[in-house]
């Protein structure tokens, strides 16, 4: 049967083609296709352009996409319908098809519901840097699936969107100003208006410290083996590393210059000789 | 001293800084540049040069390559805003308005005839401090001055007043920009002045009796609340520029000085 059908719908198909209305019906359709797509270029043209400045580039990049994607779709409708196909069928068949896929990708698809809330939401951007679990690193990208990030020792990691909306992500770069805190331990005996007045200096010493917000010094507690001091210094995002190596640095020295003991761990060990009792 | 000059070939030139030490030699298409930083607070009233002198000892020295006969140190604004951290209170009371002069410390650069850059460095190095709230703001120069406002015709008879010798070790700095600043009152509440921002991308520099001046600076406290800054470049038109600020289109100004700016032409 599929010997007979073949043949003839090819036959009938050159038997058309050979017709001035087939011409015109196929040359219209290529032309209705290609000014859908040229108006969906356009309009995503000027949707990009008009959103350029107001939007981060993920949502920007997803809307292009949406906009390219749709032209393609109602293009291609538009020669099947020309070509005589049924898209009700078609649809009803794409419809199964889709719950059979849903099925089989459910990650997937998670990671693309994921991906929609992290582009609204917006609790990174790319550029930023950002620490989730034991990983920390700059975004080189937020795609739909998942989050691409480069670590400060250089590896890529690919994170899927699904496990960060399940975690907490903290975003260091996210405020400009950050407090460095720096606890510290001091021994008894010294004079704690000294190490206040010492480590007042050394913030306004240092260049990569910042005078306002003013620096931090709270005395926290009296622990087995010294007072315990935060300093919390504050310093523009960038200079961390700046910031951390020069100030322990200072510390250390001045501390030792001034006769400040930072005590270690230290235990007394009472021996009682039985002798005696 | 801010002036285009031609150098001798193969010989060091110095320009002292008050404090801070600036070399240059030609050689050919060759240069070799070098500067000496003070910190800000150290500074000592002294500056002269170009005059001839011996290589800098232990300091790197920069190396630029270009065709050039004349050459000339100038001073320009940093990108940062200045913050003037006065160690003295300043209170304008409603309607009133207070002058201040303040020597800002420059960046410094060496041209070639044609205005092209053959180094730029910062001979004086100052505290960094943010000016804003702790998520958003603005990264400053933190300047620790005395403000000492001058007020009509009570500015007389006052140079032997032990507040402004502080203040006139900078004032008399001629590699720093000396600039004006009025503080205008126009609200109901009194203003206390801790700390100003001053931000430098409009400010034209001038050259004045071998002084580098700049335009004024007005600050302007309004009704709502808020501070208002502009440029005012009446003062010394006419003068010979060292460094002319761009003039900005209105996006730009509306960019740069944001809502506040939109809110002075509105008249919000």
């Amino acid at each position: 049967m599929d010997g007979i059908v073949l043949p003839k719908s090819l036959s009938d198909f050159f038997e058309q083609a050979l017709t001035p209305e087939f011409w015109n019906r196929a040359i219209g359709t290529a032309l209705a296709a290609a000014l859908i797509l040229l108006l969906f270029r356009i309009l995503q043209i000027l949707v990009i352009k008009a959103l350029r400045r107001t939007m981060p580039e993920p949502r920007a990049v997803l809307i292009r996409k949406a906009i390219r994607y749709t032209g393609y779709v109602i293009a291609a409708a538009t020669v099947l319908r020309a070509a005589g196909v049924d898209l009700s069928a078609l649809l009803g068949a794409a419809g199964i098809a889709g719950i059979a896929i849903g099925f089989a990708a459910q990650t997937s698809v998670s990671n693309l519901i994921s991906g929609l809330f992290l582009i609204s939401e917006k609790p990174f951007q790319i550029g930023d840097v950002i620490q989730t679990g034991d990983i920390t690193g700059t975004v080189m990208s937020i795609d739909l699936l998942s989050i691409k990030i480069q670590t400060f020792d250089n590896r890529f990691v690919r994170i899927p969107n699904e496990t960060i909306i399940k975690t907490n992500v903290t975003n260091i770069t996210r405020f400009p100003i950050r407090r460095l805190d720096i606890t510290l331990n001091v021994s008894y005996r010294s004079d704690l208006e000294k190490v206040k007045a010492l480590l007042e200096q050394i913030a306004v010493r240092n260049p990569f410290a910042l005078e306002n917000p003013a620096p931090l010094i709270m005395i926290q507690n009296f622990g087995e083996s010294g007072i315990s001091i935060l300093f919390g210094v504050w310093f523009e995002q960038s200079r961390l590393l700046d910031l951390r190596n020069s100030m322990l640095v200072d510390i250390h020295k001045r501390f030792a210059e001034e006769g400040i003991e930072i005590p270690y761990p230290q235990m007394d060990v009472h021996i009682k000789n039985q002798n005696e009792g | 001293m801010w002036e285009y000059f031609e150098p001798e070939e193969q010989r060091w030139y110095r320009w002292k800084l008050d404090g801070a030490t600036a070399w240059l030699r030609k050689n050919g298409e060759e240069w070799r540049l070098a500067v000496s930083p003070v910190s800000f607070k150290q500074i000592k009233p002294g500056a002269s040069g170009p005059e001839p002198a011996k290589a800098p000892e232990h300091l790197p020295i920069s190396f630029a390559v270009g065709p050039g006969r004349k050459v000339a140190l100038r001073p320009r604004l940093g990108d940062m805003p200045y913050l003037v951290s006065a160690r003295n209170d300043v209170r304008i009371l409603p309607g009133a308005e207070a002058w201040f002069t303040i020597a800002l410390p420059p960046l410094v650069r060496f041209e070639i005839e044609g205005g092209q850059i053959l180094f730029e460095s910062s001979p004086f190095t100052t505290g960094l401090t943010w000016f804003g709230d702790k998520t958003a703001g603005s990264l400053c120069l933190s300047l620790p001055l005395e403000l000492d406002p001058e007020c009509h015709n009570e500015n007389e008879g006052r140079s032997g007043d032990d507040s402004l010798a502080g203040s006139s070790r900078y004032l008399s700095c001629r590699s720093l920009v000396q600039c004006r600043m009025v503080v205008r009152n126009l609200s109901k509440e009194a203003i206390d002045l801790k700390r100003m921002a001053i931000y430098t991308d409009l400010i034209n520099l001038y050259l004045k009796d071998d002084m580098v001046v700049s335009d004024t600076v007005v600050v302007v406290g309004t009704a709502d609340g808020s501070l208002q800054t502009s440029i005012d470049d009446k003062a010394y038109r006419g003068l010979p520029k060292v460094r002319s600020a761009p003039h900005p289109g209105l996006s730009e100004v509306l960019v740069r000085r944001g809502v506040s700016f939109l809110k002075a032409i509105a008249g919000l």
